[in-house]
């Protein structure tokens, strides 16, 4: 049985002459599901970007309690869960649906091949969801952040992973999770109950915050410690620690390292009020428990995106395994068609 | 077995015959096929010159193979009846040699007084004579085509 | 030419076939149900990959390649076409998987057997939803038509047109069509080649005009038509060895001109094979 997993330079090229056939044909396939998508994305972005006029900006002074206790906010914090309903409702019926029905036979028939099809309708999706993620991503980072100066509750999970790039990679995430379930499952009810399950269970390890910590933390260990000399680069930074060694450094989004002592001197003092005052939150007790002082543990806050960095890779490595482990199930692997072919 | 004058044989690129088939009547498709168009040519519905149907048709109306009709057609071009032109069609060329009143009551004679009498005295019955009769005509035609096939390859 | 010849098993599903079908013919693929026709027309589709040997289509090229599956058009038994709402999508979907698509072809079609664009896929009839299968098949004008069941869920007058119009598209393109069926009384008019299928094996493969010139009926005991043969050849029905019954003899060498032989029909043929011959003897020599 010969597998191929990444599709190669030479299929990307042969599907020039195959997308602008092919697409329109997957659009209207999966009409109802693509449009349902962008009508949930769009109006949680119009919700929060009411939000965002409530508030104003710059941040006005406003009550925190006058928006908190608002309807608009609240339904805002849900986009936390749009990956949940992404997978569960898209992603599980996506390749479910004809597998059950046996139109896949109809499918990988034709001239396309399974491989293409199977390809861009992924990446229409992906596509589809990484513009409306990041556009709906943006305008709620707006938010939390003209709002932060009068935070003190526990939505470091909402803040952190409705930023632009962790709203799509979770819902792109959550759709491949799905529809790996319905490619393995191949019976749509099957499939919705195995993704609503994995997806509760990835949203638990999220907010249960030592969970989630931890996880972050054993990236964070491993990363090498000594780099001295290298530019001040602005943006948002990443803290290192090593247990080993006395030496902390930094890294900023691009991963370029700083010591603490330019840290120290030179980006620390030039932020904002309001971002040092969000600093002083609920992490100093896991900071202590690192080994770092206050000043250093402090910027170990979500919401400079730290790791964010790791999150993109974490990412990005998810994405591309989730696509090659359904690619290898649909390629010709003749078990999935064998079982469950009888009536 | 019956025969359709077509209604607008009056157009030049209608053929004039229609084929009918007798699905059960034990004989090969093709030779039904041949014996129409020799019959066709007897009563003179078909005369010299005409064209024979294209097989496209003859398949989409009777839903057989069209080698069927190959075969009756190149089954007519060994009895000199159709000759074939690439790309135009199969013509009739010749008609089958007709056999006289006389001949014909001859060769029943001939039947009667030679085989069916002392057949009918050895104690055959009537549907007996025709299962023989009939199964012997299609042994006949089963050999003579895989003969034939085997030849022309 | 192109030929196709395969030998393979699968599982429990097809334990071996091997065939040869050429190009332009039209093969019959007859068993019982469960014997593994689907399967073979899975595996001749690019569905299913063999697990033992191989199948070669046209110039060497594989089911479920790229220049395979351009040629190839495949109509599952009356499965449903697409999950789309409409007909008239399924048809502009179908357009938007090939590069060769006729649609006006596929339209023109479905305008003449009364199904209309705007119809729900859903509502149709099981004899509607295989006239649009075929019809989407059609519309690919493919080297090879492979067909499961097609006439099952169609009336007699829709049966007929439908072979009829089958038939035009070979005369006219030399289209081969594979097609499964467990009904043989059509199948003498319009089939050039037969495949038997019984549990799993083929135990019948070759062109019908040599098949039923290789055998023949005699009337009597097995013993009896043992004797006829002669040992050139191997009696097929093997039921009631004693008594006096019609029994399929097949042939090793031309069949000898005898009061005592009748030709058999394909029913016979197909009969006495699945009911009764042991595995092994189907293969024609050469």
């Amino acid at each position: 049985m010969t597998m191929t997993l990444i599709p190669t330079v030479t299929i990307a090229r042969a599907k020039a002459t195959w997308l602008p056939r092919l697409v329109p044909g997957i659009l209207r396939l999966h009409r109802t599901a693509l449009i349902s998508v962008a009508v949930i994305y769009l109006t949680f972005t119009a919700i929060a970007l009411t939000v965002v006029l409530q508030v104003g900006h710059p941040r006005a002074v406003i009550a925190a309690d006058q928006v908190f206790n608002g309807t608009l906010y609240s339904i805002s914090t849900y986009a936390y869960y749009l990956p949940f309903l992404v997978a569960v409702f898209i992603g599980a019926p996506l390749f479910a649906r004809s597998l059950e029905t046996g139109t896949f036979r109809f499918a990988w028939t034709q001239s396309v091949g399974r491989r293409r099809l199977v390809a861009t309708t992924l990446a229409v999706f992906i596509l589809e969801l990484t513009v409306l993620s990041v556009i709906l991503g943006f305008v709620l980072s707006r938010l939390w952040f003209d709002l932060s100066p009068q935070f003190t509750g526990l939505w470091n999970d909402h803040v952190f992973f409705t930023g632009p790039w962790m709203l799509a990679f979770s819902s792109v995430i959550g759709l491949l999770a799905g529809a790996l379930f319905g490619v393995v499952l191949r019976r749509m009810l099957a499939a919705l109950a195995a993704t609503t399950v994995a997806m509760i269970s990835i949203y638990l390890w999220a907010i249960m915050f030592p969970l989630f910590q931890e996880t972050l933390l054993w990236f964070a260990k491993r990363m090498p410690a000594n780099y001295p000399d290298v530019p001040l680069v602005n943006g948002n930074y990443l803290a290192h620690y090593d247990f080993a060694y006395v030496n902390t450094f930094l890294t900023d989004r691009s991963g370029r390292v700083m010591s603490m002592d330019q840290f120290n001197s030179q980006i620390y003092p030039r932020l904002p009020q309001a971002q040092k005052l969000a600093l002083n939150q609920n992490a100093v007790p896991e900071f202590h428990r690192l080994g770092l002082t206050e000043w250093q543990g402090t910027l170990f806050h979500q919401q400079f995106h730290g790791f964010l960095m790791m999150w993109m890779g974490l990412g990005t490595v998810t994405v591309i395994g989730l696509v090659a482990v359904i690619f290898i199930l649909v390629g010709g692997a003749d078990r999935l068609l064998g079982r469950w072919r009888r009536p | 077995m019956e025969l359709d004058k077509a209604v607008n044989d009056a157009q030049s690129d209608q053929s004039p015959i229609r084929f009918r088939l007798s699905s059960s009547s034990g004989v090969p498709t093709y030779v039904q096929l041949v014996n129409q168009v020799e019959q066709a040519l007897r009563i003179g519905y078909l005369n010299v010159g005409d064209r024979l149907p294209r097989i496209k048709e003859v398949v989409e109306s009777l839903a057989i193979n069209p080698n069927t009709v190959l075969k009756a057609y190149k089954e007519l071009e060994t009895k000199g009846i159709a000759s074939g032109r690439p790309g135009v069609g199969t013509f009739i060329v010749a008609s089958p040699s007709a056999l006289s009143a006389q001949a014909f009551e001859k060769l029943r004679q001939e039947f009667i007084d030679g085989w069916l009498k002392s057949a009918l005295k050895v104690g055959l019955n009537h549907a007996d004579i025709i299962t023989l009769v009939q199964s012997t005509l299609e042994s006949l035609d089963h050999s003579s085509s895989t003969l034939t096939s085997r030849v022309s390859q | 030419m192109e030929a196709v010849s395969r030998r393979f098993r699968r599982r429990t599903a097809l334990r071996s076939v091997t065939a040869t079908i050429p190009s332009g013919s039209v093969t019959a693929l007859v068993g019982s149900n469960g014997a593994g026709k689907t399967t073979l027309l899975n595996l001749v589709a690019g569905l299913l990959t063999p697990s033992t040997g191989t199948i070669s289509l046209f110039d060497n090229l594989i089911p479920g390649s790229m220049e395979a599956l351009g040629k190839i058009a495949y109509v599952a038994q009356d499965g449903p076409v697409s999950t789309s709402r409409s007909v008239g999508d399924a048809v502009r979907i179908a357009r938007s998987f090939n590069m060769s698509f006729d649609f006006d072809a596929a339209v023109l079609r479905l305008q003449r057997l009364g199904i209309d664009l705007g119809q729900r896929v859903s509502k149709l009839s099981g004899g509607q939803r295989a006239q649009l299968a075929i019809t989407l098949a059609l519309a690919r004008t493919p080297e090879l038509l492979v067909l499961d069941e097609p006439l099952s869920s169609l009336d007699p007058i829709a049966r007929r047109d439908l072979l009829g119009e089958l038939m035009g598209h070979c005369a006219e393109s030399g289209m081969t069509i594979i097609f499964s069926s467990h009904v043989i009384a059509e199948l003498e008019k319009i089939a050039s080649h037969l495949v038997l299928i019984k549990d799993g094996e083929a135990v019948v493969a070759g062109e019908i005009d040599e098949l039923l010139g290789r055998h023949r009926i005699f009337m009597g005991t097995a013993t009896e038509a043992e004797l006829v043969h002669d040992g050139h050849g191997s009696v097929i029905s093997q039921t009631h060895p004693f008594t006096l019954a019609s029994r399929v003899i097949r042939f090793e060498v031309p069949p000898p001109a005898s009061a005592l032989l009748t030709p058999v029909t394909l029913e016979d043929l197909a009969y006495a094979y699945l009911e009764h011959a042991p595995i092994g003897s189907g293969e024609l020599p050469k």
